[in-house]
């Protein structure tokens, strides 16, 4: 158990810039998600830690431990594939006692048929066996023992990547999108069987992820990667709520934040839509963007000249518990989405005008290069309808 | 409409049939020719099997056996005759000894090759690549004199050896295999790294089980041209009978003076096909089971 520390890391594919100067620290034990669009720079950040890819410059420590130019096999990780990544000729428990095998026994022991005659192999043997029936039962995959991958589902082949992952006992396990491959139902089953075992083997987990859904269910602390930065290290809670830009913004949260177009007066009064929120920032006056979340809006009980606009209805998104409104503002030139109650939605049809009113929270203002703006002070602190 | 439908069905079999047979004719006459007496086969009766009746070896007269002693079934003279005529089984022994030989190594070198060529990164690899493509056109009787030469000069010629050595590193191996690595998902290769394998026990524990049907259509491939090559054989083996292949086994009975030996020589002929045919009908079955990389994906 150790924490990991990357300081600077820097990487490139030819011409290309993919890692710029990252550093990290990643404490022990915890669930920190790196998360991103495809192309961010997240994998490639992970193999470097794993010791897959060599980084151009920087370093990776590992507890007290210098790690750069260390194999990967003797970083004591463990990695979890997308694809899995089983052995297809070996059966379950050969996968899982693979890593232990080329661990613990010397390479004479290894031999076929000979090996496990010589001093020590018996014994060594049993511990391994015995490591693997432990870890298939922590993971209930004792059955598929004996079956080979192809023989699988996705979601059974997940389960004996990660008991290969599990028998080494290795100071951190590193994930490589493992839920991609899964069907939909069974990724939100696994995300809390994640969870769970993270709170189970109280190890640490880096877990590489383009789905901020994942991101924010599983994660202690998460890290919002684009064009090879770390543009936010927070919880998932305070990203969500206080994303640091507008980028942060539109990528955690679905369906998307509501970007709008606002301005700011020269005594620094955020307007939208012509009215005045009644905050204000210190920026010079420019041109905004005024960050709502679905939930932060309703069409419920507005009365006449409270709302913030009137749109038409151009689509409904029905998920049981909530309906999402697409709704068109100023002829369509803008749009908005809003969570709504199934039952404040139900009389609404197509094209109607309804008005939209602020429900709760506070609206984010980001400037024109989509750095976030802090109010100055909660003026006579808006509607908080709840 | 169902009528049109059948006639261009019936084209296209009567096509393939005829494609069958004459893929097949040769085949029909060595196995029924090997079946039949010298009259038979000269004057062309007696069908398939020929009419079996006894015949009289006139050579074993000559030597000075009864008539009685000489006779036998023409199918029994002609297997007899192949086997002591020629010691046929020395020439089996050594065509397994070279095609074995030959097709081990080739795997023992085209399979690191393949597997640096197709995931390894490293300065000009597709310059390397690039060699092997062109290695791949040139024909091996342009480079024979040269190759003949060198091995007669470190006195390497009438050996196993100088059977063995020049096919060892088979270029359509390396090509092949290469494009088979690269449909491994890199991700199991890592996955190997990460358990603590070197990249030799990658290759041998990893890529090697996986790519076993890709092996299976080289060894057909390997193994055919060898067991069958007449041309290399006949070039470096000048003088001892000893290390002939099959093949050149089929020498013993060309035309001599006192005619040809069709019998003896189709029953040879049947007797050296018949070990490759066994072998593709054992391997077909594991070429479509094959260890697929299902469980990856």
């Amino acid at each position: 158990m150790a924490n990991i520390v990357l300081s600077r890391i820097e990487k490139s594919f030819s011409q290309e810039k993919v890692l710029k100067g990252i550093d990290l620290e990643i404490r022990d034990g915890e669930f920190l998600t790196l998360v991103g669009p495809s192309g961010c720079g997240k994998s490639t950040l992970l193999r470097i830690i794993a010791g897959l890819e060599a980084q151009n410059s920087g370093t990776v420590r590992i507890g007290e431990r210098l790690v750069d130019g260390v194999r990967a096999s003797d970083r004591d990780l463990a990695m979890v594939f997308q694809s899995y990544a089983l052995y297809p000729h070996l059966t379950v428990k050969e996968n899982m006692m693979t890593p232990l095998r080329l661990r613990d026994l010397s390479v004479a022991q290894r031999l076929p048929l000979l090996g496990r005659f010589l001093p020590g192999a018996a014994g060594k043997m049993k511990t391994m066996s015995q490591a693997v029936a432990e870890t298939a039962e922590v993971l209930k995959i004792e059955p598929l023992l004996a079956r080979k991958p192809g023989q699988l589902s996705g979601g059974q082949r997940q389960r004996a990547a990660l008991g290969r992952a599990m028998v080494r006992r290795p100071v951190a396990f590193l994930m490589d999108e493992p839920l991609s491959n899964l069907d939909a139902a069974l990724r939100v089953h696994m995300r809390t069987e994640l969870s769970d075992l993270h709170r189970r083997l109280a190890s640490t987990f880096i877990y590489v992820t383009h789905d901020q859904a994942e991101a924010l269910t599983m994660s202690t602390r998460m890290a919002v990667m684009m064009g090879g930065e770390i543009l936010q290290l927070d919880t998932p809670s305070r990203i969500y709520a206080n994303p640091a830009n507008r980028r942060v913004a539109e990528f955690v949260g679905s369906p998307k934040i509501n970007l709008l177009k606002g301005g700011l007066d020269s005594s620094g009064r955020v307007t939208l839509f012509g009215k005045n929120l009644e905050r204000s920032v210190s920026a010079a006056p420019q041109e905004i963007t005024v960050g709502l979340r679905p939930e932060h809006l309703t069409i419920a009980g507005v009365a006449e000249g409270e709302e913030i606009v009137t749109a038409d209805v151009r689509s409904f998104e029905n998920l049981g518990s909530d309906i999402f409104l697409h709704l068109s503002v100023n002829d369509g030139r803008e749009t908005l989405t809003v969570r709504s109650d199934p039952d404040a939605a139900a009389h609404l049809a197509m094209g109607d005008r309804v008005r939209v009113g602020q429900r709760r929270g506070a609206a984010m203002i980001f400037d024109h290069a989509g750095e976030r703006l802090h109010f100055e002070e909660p003026l006579n602190v808006a509607r908080e309808v709840a | 409409m169902i009528q049109a439908h059948h006639i261009g069905e019936g084209w296209k079999h009567l096509v393939l049939i005829l494609g069958a047979i004459i893929v097949i004719l040769p085949f029909y006459v060595m196995l029924s020719y090997s079946f039949k007496s010298p009259g038979e086969i000269d004057r062309n009766e007696g069908g398939f099997f020929g009419a079996q009746e006894l015949m009289v070896d006139e050579r074993c007269v000559v030597v000075g056996g009864s008539r009685e002693d000489c006779s036998f079934l023409p199918v029994v003279f002609n297997y007899s005759k192949a086997f002591s005529e020629a010691p046929l089984l020395r020439y089996l022994f050594n065509g397994v000894v070279v095609t074995l030989s030959i097709f081990l190594i080739q795997v023992i070198v085209a399979l690191p090759c393949a597997y640096a060529l197709a995931k390894l990164r490293f300065k000009g690899r597709e310059f390397v690549f690039g060699m092997v493509l062109f290695c791949l056109l040139i024909p091996v009787h342009a480079i024979a004199l040269p190759l003949y030469i060198m091995l007669a000069k470190v006195g390497l010629t009438n050996s196993y050896a100088a059977l063995i050595i020049p096919w060892t590193i088979s270029v359509f191996g390396i090509f092949l295999m290469r494009q088979f690595f690269m449909t491994v998902p890199d991700d199991l290769i890592d996955a190997a790294r990460m358990d603590g394998m070197s990249e030799l026990s990658i290759v041998w524990k990893v890529m090697l089980p996986t790519a076993v049907p890709a092996l299976l259509a080289f060894a057909i491939f390997s193994v055919v041209a060898h067991w069958n090559d007449y041309f290399w054989p006949r070039i470096v083996i000048t003088g001892n009978r000893d290390l002939f292949t099959p093949p050149l086994g089929l020498r013993e009975f060309k035309g001599d003076a006192d005619g040809s030996f069709y019998g003896p020589m189709m029953a040879t002929a049947t007797i050296i096909v018949t070990p490759l045919i066994v072998a593709f009908m054992l391997a077909q079955r594991r070429f479509i089971e094959g260890i697929t990389l299902s469980g990856m994906k």
